[in-house]
């Protein structure tokens, strides 16, 4: 067996000798065969999102070798933080898990301990995105349920993206662009910039109130020149950012775009852009985990389940028969919480399925599934050459939704234009092994690390160099600026 | 061979596919041997001439599929300019250099792919060779005065190369100058550099001026109306 702690604190330390214990008594009872044992990985994790997708103990199976008749691998994932050393019977609960790896992988067979909501799928395409998507096309209505505002469920109550002295420095860099390009007559008659995924539009706003007066305050026009472009996905949310920036509305406009390909919506704007910006979008934009492991590369599958206890629960409550529950979810995803009875019980019950909603996983080589599950700006080639230098067992999330509206991003910056991005970016591929990267559930939407490394990679193929700077204007943030400068 | 009224031509380099780029980084971990390389280099330029042909053009090249870039290919002919090797990444990179005395003269070793073009196509030749101004942009001059005096002087160098292209058959030089667009300041002596290096050239010569390309983008904003 192989133990690996993924994250140590001091608080955990009980929890991680509880674990090894049980593992061994379970050994040493014979519950768990000798050649079974030799053939575990066990992750100690410390799952930072107090919501989300993980059972105290998880259990995974690992494609075997083809031939290979011995027991299979299996990767075991405790969340040491669920474990209350004393209370949480562990021994009962590794070796459900494992039973539950070793049989369970077909669709819902009977005596199952969970409700199914899906076939093992890719992340991407798991219905948790499901979910997301229906938390921000309803975005008021949970709001209104649970009486807080998006921001205000964030860890620190506000984002990060408004914080006024961050803001301050980015009105500022942007200006002394403007004042170089004007110094060398390269300066548009029109000044560019765009907002991708616009939140309650407050970053916006306050950005143009500091810009403006900056302008002012150095005697030069640039202000109105500036052509300030609002995108999103959502029409709700760009219609609910308009008061933020109603005292420059003449300069704005307000576009729904695709957040994994602006240039969609914006080829017109092919290297003319000078300033794109966004924050805390990345991280809510679909993902795939990847394994790579003795040199071969795995897909983390997942399948989204209720525990058949929380499933009776709900359908108890809500009135839904447990051989309803999954249709019932599957319309209410389709974007209709009303399906399950009037306003307020729907949005309850679609908060109650996703408090209790869960992630089982797989790992199925890459050989052996039917398509490449990469993203289209990324090939296999590419990525081994990116992973040739990364630790060789490692569980990295590919971020393919991150990527794509990054090189999708790019093509719309000019020569001297740049893309900052704030977000929660894993920035070297070795502190995956240093902890839990999610996913996990922020209010009512999917959260995940971004993997800042493989952007910082893929971006240097396509002629920028990206970099990482720590939000130091909050202490304790997590956040870090992406920032790009072009190669020349 | 007689050209029509108005010829048409590549101007740029041709498209590189992304599996060439992966095999040049094979090459440069020493995965394959330079011998193999070349073979694949004269494969593909083979296939780039057969390609303009089949299009049409009347003036082909090369695809000038053999150069990593438009400067790395210059830079590390030219005698006296030091190349830190190590400096970079991928392909398309450019390397570090650095001039740290006179430049000598002596040949490059353009003379051969001209004749390789020669010999697979039965129409006119093009060569294409990056200009002084562009070169000086890209070296980094510990030894001149100014970067007109190194401009001047990678000019001197070169120039009895193009007239070997000329001796071996080659009536069409393009001189590509892309960095005159982002340095316009620089024009009275960049012209002066462009002239020295076709002097006494007994070829068409072509100045190919643009906002760049490189890695699929412009360097500089402007437009070609």
């Amino acid at each position: 067996m192989i133990l690996k702690l993924n994250h140590l604190r001091g608080e955990t330390a009980a929890a991680t000798q509880e674990v090894t214990a049980a593992l061994y008594a379970l050994l040493e009872e014979g519950q768990i065969p000798q050649d079974q044992f030799s053939r575990l990985r066990v992750h100690l994790d410390w799952i930072q999102y107090k919501q989300n997708f993980r059972d105290v103990v998880m259990a995974a199976p690992v494609d075997p070798e083809p031939g290979e008749q011995t027991a299979p691998f299996i990767d075991v994932f405790v969340d040491t933080r669920q474990v209350v050393p004393g209370a949480t019977d562990l021994r009962a609960t590794i070796l459900s898990a494992i039973a539950h790896a070793t049989s369970c992988t077909a669709p819902q067979s009977p005596g199952c301990d969970r409700l199914l909501l899906e076939d093992f799928t890719s992340f991407r395409t798991s219905i948790a995105w499901s979910f997301n998507s229906l938390y921000w096309r309803r975005l008021d209505e949970w709001e209104k349920s649970t009486g807080k505002s998006y921001e205000q469920a964030l860890p620190g109550g506000s984002s990060d993206a408004s914080h006024p002295d961050g803001v301050a420095d980015s009105v500022a860099d942007f200006w002394t662009l403007l004042q170089d390009m004007e110094k060398k007559k390269q300066l548009p008659p029109e000044i560019f910039i765009l907002e991708l995924g616009v939140g309650a539009g407050a970053r916006c706003g306050l950005w143009l109130n500091k810009f403006q007066a900056l302008d002012r305050q150095r005697g030069t026009h640039f202000y109105l020149k500036l052509r300030v472009l609002l995108g999103d996905y959502s029409l709700a949310t760009l219609d609910m950012s308009r008061p933020a920036v109603k005292d420059h509305v003449d300069l704005c406009s307000f576009m729904v775009i695709d957040a994994l390909n602006p240039l969609k919506t914006l080829s017109f704007l092919r290297h003319k852009i000078l300033y794109v910006h966004s924050s805390n979008m990345y991280d809510n934009l679909p993902d795939e985990e990847f394994l790579r492991r003795d040199g071969r590369l795995y897909l983390v599958q997942v399948r989204m389940y209720l525990q058949m206890a929380d499933a009776r629960r709900i359908g108890a409550t809500f009135g839904v028969q447990l051989e309803r529950m999954r249709f019932v979810i599957g319309r209410m995803l389709e974007g209709d919480p009303d399906y399950v009875g009037y306003r307020a019980h729907g949005i309850a019950f679609w908060k109650e399925v996703y408090k209790a909603a869960r992630l089982e996983e797989r790992m199925t080589r890459f050989e052996n599934l039917p398509d490449s599950p990469l993203p289209t700006v990324l090939d296999i080639a590419k990525l081994e050459d990116i992973l040739a230098a990364a630790p060789d067992d490692l569980r990295f999330h590919v971020s393919s939704g991150a990527l794509e509206s990054f090189c999708n991003t790019l093509p719309l910056l000019h020569p001297r234009g740049y893309l900052q991005v704030q977000d929660i970016f894993v920035t070297s591929l070795n502190t995956y092994a240093l902890g839990f990267h999610g996913p996990g559930k922020l209010d009512g939407s999917v959260v995940n690390w971004v993997n800042g490394a493989l952007l910082k990679e893929v971006g240097e193929r396509v002629g920028y160099d990206v970099h990482f700077a720590p939000f130091r204007y909050r202490t304790g943030s997590k956040t870090n600026i992406l920032y790009t400068t072009p190669r020349d | 061979m007689s050209l029509p009224l108005l010829p048409t031509t590549i101007v740029g380099s041709y498209s590189m596919p992304s599996w060439l780029e992966r095999i040049k980084a094979e090459f440069s971990s020493r995965r394959i041997s330079r011998h193999d390389l070349d073979d694949i280099y004269d494969t593909v330029a083979k296939a780039a001439i057969k390609d303009q042909e089949v299009a049409g053009l009347d003036i082909v090249t090369d695809g000038e599929t053999r150069r990593d870039n438009m400067v790395d290919y210059f830079v590390e002919r030219l005698p006296g300019v030091h190349i830190d090797r190590s400096s970079k990444k991928f392909s398309y990179d450019f390397y570090s250099s650095v001039v740290l005395g006179k430049l000598p003269l002596a040949p490059m070793g353009l003379v051969p792919d001209f004749q390789f073009l020669r010999a697979y196509t039965a129409r006119e030749a093009k060569i294409s060779i990056t200009g002084p101004h562009c070169l000086t942009k890209r070296i980094n001059n510990q030894f001149y005065s100014s970067e007109e005096a190194l401009a001047l002087d990678i000019a001197r160098v070169m120039n009895p190369e193009l007239k070997a292209l000329a001796a071996a058959g080659a009536r069409f030089i393009q001189i590509d100058e892309p960095y005159y667009s982002g340095y316009p300041e620089d024009l009275p002596w960049a012209v002066n550099a462009l002239n020295a290096l076709v002097d006494g050239v007994d070829a068409r010569v072509a100045a190919h001026i643009c906002y760049g390309n490189r890695y699929g983008r412009p360097s500089w904003e402007g437009s070609y109306d």
